[in-house]
């Protein structure tokens, strides 16, 4: 349990976080060690007050995963709202030897096909009545999504330099030769980086894809 | 895992992949030669092929490894959620009560700002317990309310009307006390202390008379400190619609509303008389 100035100070560090991506850090990459957390078993036990916390350290991952899975930002904000009631209502099923954020990644699978199965719905009932326009976008799998935005946040986590180099070598499509000396770095120093960087990347994305 | 093998041999031809082998076969740019003396790579990747052959696991971390990759190339906006959201979701979850938790954890939730009615709602059986006590006292306390006339007000030196001990309810554990007593002017005055002072930064403690389930709120001021603070009751306010003091954690957001968040609260008991 908190002490109060703790909970103080978590407010302030909460208050004072802007809204760029690097300070995003909802769940930290432990690599596929569950021990349990507090917050984890405060959850679990049903504590109100847990749910606010949860909501602060993974609501921009869940409402990012909407947006990015279902682009349509009225929906994404009803999707996070339903994942996390629902996280509530089902908190007893919650296995405290899960981090919260893969449990959370779960729900919102579920709640993202939910939407895109009533969205169906709603275009078969469409089709019905009147010629109706096809949507033309096709989704992306709700897989790939769930990727992206782990890998992302995974990514931000990482902190300097190994973020930079990771975007540089692959969002940016940079010869590494060319990353190194931009970075003003030995050629094989880029390269650990970047083995590092993916093998972290590979566990967050194993940690969620239960 | 080993960042580092023995070149040109797997040791252990059991042995999984290791983090760097994942790697150079996901991306065969770092399994580029990196100059005359570095060890043939080649010869370790077709080791490593072998090996995949034969290890599912290994298969799967690979594939982990290119979806990884593939996320990479195809980057995404973190985006924060809109600031009303929570609020939205707090109300719902307010509705919803979960199963009690072992810790029979009692904390009182909101409804969020927006909603015009506010209302209180108990999240946990052992709340409502707690406050069956105020409504004695809000009998007491509360007459005139409905079938007297607004009695005369007893003139005599400071009576103190009743008490309450404010119990934690939040996972913080703050908590304090209340006393209610009528001044010779036959005002009612409560003060108030609790355990805890407010960080200025992360906002302000505020005192509030309420009802039951919260449907009706009261504000009588903030606190500041731990040091004890006597707040004014409202002239012709009803005191058997107000039984439970509640001491709740606001932020300066310009917001008069109760911010939601309770820090401790307990009914008024008549003192012994």
């Amino acid at each position: 349990m908190l002490t109060t100035s703790s909970w103080l100070l978590n407010l302030r560090t909460e208050r004072s976080r802007t809204v760029s991506a690097p300070s995003v850090k909802p769940f930290p990459d432990r690599g596929g060690a569950l021990d349990p957390q507090p917050l984890a078993m405060r959850f679990a036990a049903g504590e109100p007050a847990a749910m606010q916390d949860l909501y602060r350290q993974h609501g921009a991952f869940v409402f990012s995963l909407c947006m990015a899975a279902l682009r349509h930002r009225q929906d994404a904000e009803d999707a996070t709202q339903a994942v996390f009631t629902r996280a509530w209502r089902s908190h007893d099923t919650y296995d405290i030897t899960q981090p919260t954020g893969a449990w959370l990644t779960g729900i919102t699978r579920r709640v993202i096909a939910d939407t895109f199965a009533r969205r169906e719905r709603d275009l078969q009932a469409a089709r019905a009545g009147v010629e109706e326009q096809v949507r033309e976008d096709a989704p992306q799998p709700t897989d790939a999504v769930v990727d992206r935005v782990v890998v992302q946040q995974s990514l931000d986590a990482l902190g300097p330099p190994q973020d930079e180099i990771l975007r540089l070598a692959y969002a940016e499509d940079l010869p590494l030769k060319i990353i190194a000396e931009r970075l003003g770095m030995p050629l094989g120093t880029v390269k650990s980086h970047v083995h590092r960087g993916l093998a972290r990347m590979r566990k967050s994305l194993e940690v969620h894809s239960d | 895992m080993t960042e580092q093998f023995p070149p040109n041999e797997r040791s252990d031809s059991a042995a999984h992949l290791s983090d760097h082998e994942l790697a150079m076969l996901a991306d065969p740019r770092l399994a580029e030669e990196e100059g005359a003396a570095a060890p043939p790579t080649e010869d370790r990747l077709t080791e490593a092929q072998r090996h995949l052959a034969l290890c599912a696991p290994c298969r799967e971390a690979l594939a982990a490894t290119e979806r990884a990759l593939n996320a990479l190339r195809d980057p995404v906006n973190l985006l924060e959620p809109p600031a009303g959201l929570w609020d939205r979701i707090a109300a719902e979850i307010a509705e919803t009560p979960a199963a009690p938790g072992p810790t029979g954890a009692s904390v009182h939730q909101l409804r969020p700002r927006p909603t015009p009615s506010r209302r209180w709602v108990p999240l946990a059986a052992a709340a409502a317990g707690v406050l069956i006590g105020g409504a004695a006292v809000a009998g007491v306390l509360g007459q005139g309310s409905e079938e007297e006339a607004p009695a005369e007000p007893p003139v005599a030196a400071p009576t103190v009307l009743g008490d309450a001990a404010l119990e934690p309810v939040a996972a913080e554990d703050i908590s304090g006390q209340a006393e209610m007593v009528e001044t010779e002017d036959g005002l009612l005055e409560i003060t108030v202390e609790v355990s805890e002072a407010p960080d200025p930064e992360a906002g302000y403690f505020e005192v509030w008379l309420r009802n039951e389930d919260g449907s009706r709120l009261q504000s009588l001021g903030a606190v500041t400190g731990t040091e004890s603070t006597t707040f004014q009751v409202p002239e012709g306010l009803d005191l058997s619609e107000y039984p439970v003091v509640d001491v709740s954690h606001e932020h300066f957001d310009g917001d008069p509303g109760h911010s939601g968040t309770t820090l401790a609260a307990g009914p008024m008991e008549p003192a012994d008389s």
